[in-house]
């Protein structure tokens, strides 16, 4: 008898064991992680040994850090059943303005206090344009994807409007620090081993993306408003029935994913020392590209900010390794496009399986 | 015999010298020129199952609503604990511990039990969300209520019907709810389901919840109430002690038919 009850343990024990396994394989991150490892294997023995190796994992960072600002805020909007196409938008207007700015103003006051008018200006842009798409979304009951469309010309039209044709880029020259101060590179000189494994010549960017995402996951997961981007995303209406202010959330992340598009924009801005109106190309479809990857629900209520982070981090690996492996860079969006079709379609599938959890 | 006389058969809690939780008397209400309650009454006291039952346009749904708050009655008075109430809005109702569960449920298919049990009063702790105090109180309103869930942290989307249901009632008893109104708890269930959730209702009664069940299926209404009320046309015909009565009488009230 006892042997027999000992077998049932252990046999249970296992069961347990095999669906916890299971169950983490059923991660859209675990699943994502794997991809991404076995993609950096076969891209390394493909011809490119340093694929991001220590010499190239920095620069890889420092190339993805801009669209990591914008692609948190728009998985978060995604998650609570929104849509923002106007990003490009909003971010080219933002360089522009960065560049108005300062051919307007540059020697009438002090360089900081400009760079501090300069950086408020583009990110006022950014909440200007996410109030518009969040009060024609929910008090005017527009649609999200039209409106952002709409909302996205119009940005991108005053950008090119305000610039006239031209790319200005007489900036304040400490204004370059904002996207290539490199914050540790004092420590790197203390601690050598922080300069062997390049973190030390880390540009700011790569930090504020470390903060948005460390806050993106706060918010999302450990707070009560995260709770509620969730419940207004899986069920609108049975969330406002339950007392969550759906229109409040979905506001506050437009309102977010259009000031971090303006933060993207100044950060281009700062990198190329100018300032021309179609600086940032095709952002809005990498980012809801990116986070549909990572697990993200067009349908709302579903993804996480890991799985945003890794998707962008395989968008940007594919485009990175295409270059590497000398591949003809003209092949990169069938390549990206290839994958996006192979993510849907695998969450229809995992779907119809009932098997995502 | 004759026919039943249901005015004289009736048998209200107060008249049996116990305190209603809920009384509802002559309620009226009609949508433009559709008289859908004429003089609706129905009474519960704690610990007890009333049964609403009555064809379809009896004004069962209506009742239900005036009661929940969805809609505002035209004329008739609710009395909640010995005192005359208005209930305007939904809010009103939930602050007198009054809760309707609907069979569209209204649960995040996409979330966890514990969300769903939590969504829109979740618990904090310096701002930060207590999960290991939800989940631990999740556990113990699952327990509490007998039913099986594989694990608070499934999410609902997994869940069958029974299991959703269970996860609708065990939030407002969760949230004080005293007095429960579900709407055909039991039509979207197959028999395994449907068993269980008479149990949970039965376990519900046993905590000293006043609940009212619309139902058609009289079969599970026998199995679980204590009396029930019968509507027709929009005015109560009768409320029938179960031990007092058969599906047989029932059946003769909800159609108005005098068989014999």
């Amino acid at each position: 008898m006892a042997v027999k009850q000992e077998e049932f343990d252990t046999s249970t024990d296992e069961a347990a064991s095999e669906s916890r396994w299971k169950r983490l394989l059923a991660q859209r991150e675990i699943q994502l992680l794997l991809v991404l490892v076995v993609f950096t294997i076969l891209v390394r023995l493909g011809g490119a040994p340093g694929f991001l190796g220590p010499t190239h994992f920095p620069i890889f960072l420092s190339q993805v850090a801009p669209d990591m600002l914008v692609v948190i805020p728009m998985a978060m909007l995604l998650i609570g059943g929104m849509f923002d196409l106007s990003v490009t938008g909003i971010a080219n207007l933002s360089v522009v303005l960065v560049g108005w700015t300062f051919s307007r103003l540059l020697g009438t006051m002090d360089d900081t206090l400009l760079i501090l008018l300069v950086v408020a200006i583009g990110l006022t842009a950014g909440l200007i344009v996410g109030v518009i798409n969040g009060f024609a979304v929910t008090r005017l009951r527009m649609n999200p994807l039209m409106t952002t469309l709409a909302t996205w010309w119009m940005a991108q039209g005053a950008a090119t409007g305000v610039a006239g044709g031209e790319s200005r880029h007489n900036f304040v020259g400490s204004f370059r620090d904002i996207a290539r101060f490199q914050p540790l590179r004092d420590l790197g000189e203390t601690f050598p081993f922080l300069q062997e494994m390049r973190i030390s010549t880390l540009p700011m960017p790569v930090f504020y993306a470390a903060v948005v995402i460390f806050l993106g996951w706060l918010v999302l997961n450990r707070t009560r408003f995260g709770w509620h981007i969730f419940a207004a995303g899986s069920d609108r209406q049975g969330a406002a029935l339950n007392g969550v202010n759906v229109n409040r959330v979905t506001l506050i992340g437009f309102v977010a994913t259009g000031m971090a598009a303006a933060m993207c924009g100044i950060v281009w801005a700062s990198r190329l020392t100018s300032a021309p109106p179609n600086t940032l190309g095709g952002l809005e479809l990498r980012v809801i590209a990116a986070a549909v990857i990572g697990g993200a629900a067009l349908t709302g209520g579903e993804g996480s900010v890991l799985g945003a982070v890794l998707g962008l981090f395989f968008m940007h690996m594919i485009r990175s390794a295409t270059i590497q492996l000398g591949l003809p860079v003209y092949w990169e969006f069938f390549v990206l496009g290839a994958v996006l079709f192979t993510a849907v379609a695998f969450d229809a599938w995992s779907k119809r399986q009932g098997a995502t959890d | 015999m004759g026919a039943p006389q249901a005015e004289a058969r009736e048998a209200p809690a107060e008249s049996r010298g116990e305190k209603p939780l809920l009384v509802a008397r002559n309620i009226e209400k009609a949508y433009g020129t559709v008289q859908a309650l004429g003089s609706a009454q129905i009474d519960v006291r704690a610990g007890e199952i009333v049964a609403l039952v009555g064809d379809n346009g009896a004004g069962k749904s209506t009742l239900i609503k005036v009661l929940s708050g969805a809609h505002k009655p035209d004329a008739g008075e609710i009395i909640v604990r010995g005192q005359s109430v208005t209930i305007d809005n939904p809010n009103d109702a939930f602050d007198l511990g009054i809760a309707t569960v609907y069979q569209d449920l209204a649960l995040l298919a996409t979330r966890d039990v514990v969300a769903n049990l939590y969504v829109g009063r979740e618990l904090t702790r310096n701002g930060i969300l207590d999960r290991r105090k939800m989940t631990a109180e999740a556990n113990q309103v699952v327990r509490q209520l007998k039913t099986n869930l594989p694990s608070v942290h499934t999410r609902v989307r997994h869940l069958s019907g029974g299991q959703r249901q269970a996860v609708a009632i065990a939030r407002v008893v969760h949230f004080g709810a005293e007095i429960l109104l579900l709407d055909e708890p039991t039509a979207a269930l197959g028999v395994k389901e449907a068993h269980e959730m008479l149990t949970l209702i039965e376990h519900l009664k046993e905590q000293d919840k006043g609940i009212i069940v619309v139902s058609h299926n009289l079969a599970h209404v026998f199995r679980i109430c204590d009396r029930i009320t019968v509507l027709r046309h929009g005015r109560t015909v009768g409320t029938l002690i179960k031990e007092e009565t058969d599906s047989t009488e029932v059946v003769r009230m909800i159609t108005g038919a005098d068989l014999l």
